[in-house]
């Protein structure tokens, strides 16, 4: 058995996908732990060249999987069957994006190995890897081992990824494959987005809040902001009685828990009702005019200021931005 | 069309709880998982549509027939519980199996599932079951549509509010996201309710053997959850007002409190935000 750690590295049209570094640095986490060997797995249907930037994260091999026609999941599992029964990894992760789960569930069931998802840590006990993960919505935290032979297979929860780079880099060797076709019963269409206005704050990347310090009159720029950052706008229940925003978009405890990148909070001084609906919000940003808020003991950054001044340079700031752009 | 739904009966996420001394969960009540209204909603449109019949399975204890006579309350045709003593404590592979095994005996044309539990939420299910019966799969499904050729249109919910759209022929497995539709109420005394407290809950033992009830993944204990150590951390040196911090999440996390103008301020918001705006 080799103690290779592959890691499933999604990319798109030949570019790499934005949990692509994150992935190739797990595994490097993961074979440090485990005493084994980091390698990448890349499946592309664009000619594609490794890029500068997965060089920073320590990946010794990378598996390249190139095919002529459009790759599908039971197609990639279907290869990755083939590759793993030949090669025999210690390892097999995922990200736990649609796709890595799909084809981890697909792969698990043509290797009758054990899968787990949604992992959040990887421990060593008594020479027996563990994984750890969070069930009952976060309430407890399972210790879960696998019983089978290796490969072990794993999805990585998103939010314990990290982006962690090498302080030198390294050419990872490059190992071509072929794909075995399989034909996929499913029949791709196509490919399109939620607009802004019917997106819901689950899923927003960027969300702006809005509290009791802002006016009716002031939505306008705050949407218009919205719109110029690709921000979904919600807000505090204070916001939602006096008609700023409508109940879907209420942030909190009763209305919608965050998921977001960047949160900015304008006008809001942190009620305990209202953060609790951001705390899984990785960067917070807030705008308040008290600098005894406690909004700021949750803040990335918080400014203290005026907020009818500060957003509209923020907008100016970002049109001037645009323009010199294109 | 004869359409399966697979519900899941799990413990009420919302009420249990984690004792630390002696390492258990405490308060628990088994409920009908949210998800499983959805699915039954979106199999009872699809039979209301195109005829057939609906039936409700689920792999559960005894305790497993009141979700599944509340189907037969919302007017499924039958519902069907499976259950083997080997089960208590299987992992998700053999209870897939048993799935499997029951779906086969009854035959199907298009099979509903939830996309995740809430209580574990593995995802595993859909895409295993698709592998094992030959037929197309798609999960987190938000939105359906059948076109006249019989043809499945779905939705599939990405990150970030990205959407794909998928043609699949039946037979065909989904995995349904929550949302999809408006789950409807059984009233009281309606004719379905009525039909619903004749028909009876059936039973089915799938045989299971050492192939197919092989245990691959096992919960060895549970534990408070904690974030996850970032790299190249050691815990054995951190003080404990350290370790507190990280067991709240805000270890290593900078903080800045800015006051000036508020153009300097809006230029600092812009470099954080930039990075987001990709």
């Amino acid at each position: 058995m080799s103690h290779e750690v592959w890691s499933f590295i999604e990319s798109e049209e030949g570019k790499l996908r934005d949990t692509a570094g994150k992935m190739a640095a797990e595994s490097c986490r993961t074979a440090k732990i485990f005493d084994g060997e980091p390698c990448g797995v890349i499946f592309s249907s664009h000619p594609f060249k490794v890029s500068e930037e997965l060089k920073w994260y320590g990946l010794k091999k990378i598996y390249f999987f190139r095919s002529e026609t459009p790759l599908s999941p039971e197609m990639i599992a279907c290869s990755l069957h083939y590759a793993a029964v030949k090669l025999n990894p210690q390892f097999i992760l995922f990200a736990n994006t649609p796709l890595g789960v799909e084809i981890g569930s697909r792969l698990a069931a043509s290797l009758q190995k054990g899968f787990i998802s949604n992992c959040t840590d990887f421990e060593l006990e008594r020479e027996k890897p563990l994984a750890r993960k969070s069930i009952y919505g976060g309430k407890v935290d399972a210790l879960i081992t696998w019983m089978s032979s290796p490969p072990y297979l794993a999805t990585i929860n998103l939010s314990a990824l990290e982006n962690v780079k090498t302080k030198s880099n390294t050419e990872p060797e490059i190992i071509h494959n072929e794909v075995v076709g399989m034909v996929s019963h499913t029949q791709f269409i196509e490919k399109w987005k939620v607009s802004l206005s019917k997106l819901s704050l689950k899923e927003a990347k960027i969300v702006i809040g809005v509290g009791k310090g802002v006016e009716a009159k002031f939505m306008q720029v705050i949407n218009m902001l919205g719109e110029l950052i690709g921000g979904v706008v919600g807000g505090t229940r204070i916001a939602v009685f006096s008609g700023l925003i409508s109940v879907e978009r209420l942030i909190g405890t009763t209305g919608k828990w965050l998921n977001s990148d960047v949160y900015i909070a304008i006008g809001i001084s942190g009620a305990p009702q209202h953060v609790m609906g951001i705390k899984e919000t990785k960067n917070i940003i807030a705008i308040n005019i008290s600098n005894d808020a406690p909004i700021f003991k949750y803040a990335k950054l918080g400014i203290v200021g005026d907020l009818y001044k500060v957003v509209p340079s923020l907008i100016n700031i970002i049109n001037e931005t645009m323009k010199k752009g294109k | 069309m004869r359409i399966i739904v697979c519900l899941k009966l799990i413990a009420d996420p919302n009420i249990i709880e984690f004792d630390i001394l002696s390492e258990k969960l405490c308060n628990i009540y088994f409920v009908s998982d949210p998800i499983n209204y959805y699915i039954l909603e979106e199999g009872l449109r699809l039979r209301e549509k195109f005829g057939g019949e609906l039936i409700a399975i689920s792999v559960a204890p005894e305790a497993g027939d009141i979700i599944l006579k509340n189907t037969l309350f919302f007017g499924a045709n039958r519902a069907i519980r499976l259950w083997d003593d080997q089960l208590v404590g299987a992992d998700t592979w053999s209870v897939s199996q048993a799935i499997k095994q029951g779906i086969e005996k009854i035959g199907f044309d298009l099979i509903l599932c939830g996309s995740r539990s809430n209580d574990t939420g593995s995802e595993f299910m859909v895409s295993a079951l698709a592998h094992w019966l030959n037929i197309p799969s798609a999960t987190r499904i938000i939105g359906l549509n059948v076109d006249r050729d019989n043809k499945l249109i779905a939705h599939k919910k990405l990150l970030r509010g990205e959407r794909e759209t998928y043609c699949l022929q039946l037979p065909a497995i989904l995995g349904l996201e929550e949302g999809i539709n408006e789950p409807r109420y059984a009233a009281l005394f309606s004719k379905t309710y009525q039909e619903g407290l004749r028909k009876k809950v059936e039973f089915f033992k799938p045989s299971l053997n050492g192939q197919n009830i092989n245990q691959l993944i096992t919960t060895l204990r549970l534990i408070p959850s904690r974030p996850r150590v970032k790299v190249g951390l050691d815990i054995s040196a951190l003080s404990m007002q350290e370790k507190l911090k990280m067991m709240r999440g805000e270890l290593g996390h900078k903080k800045e409190i800015f006051e000036g103008s508020p153009e300097a301020a809006a230029k600092k918001i812009f470099a954080e935000l930039s990075e987001a705006m990709k």
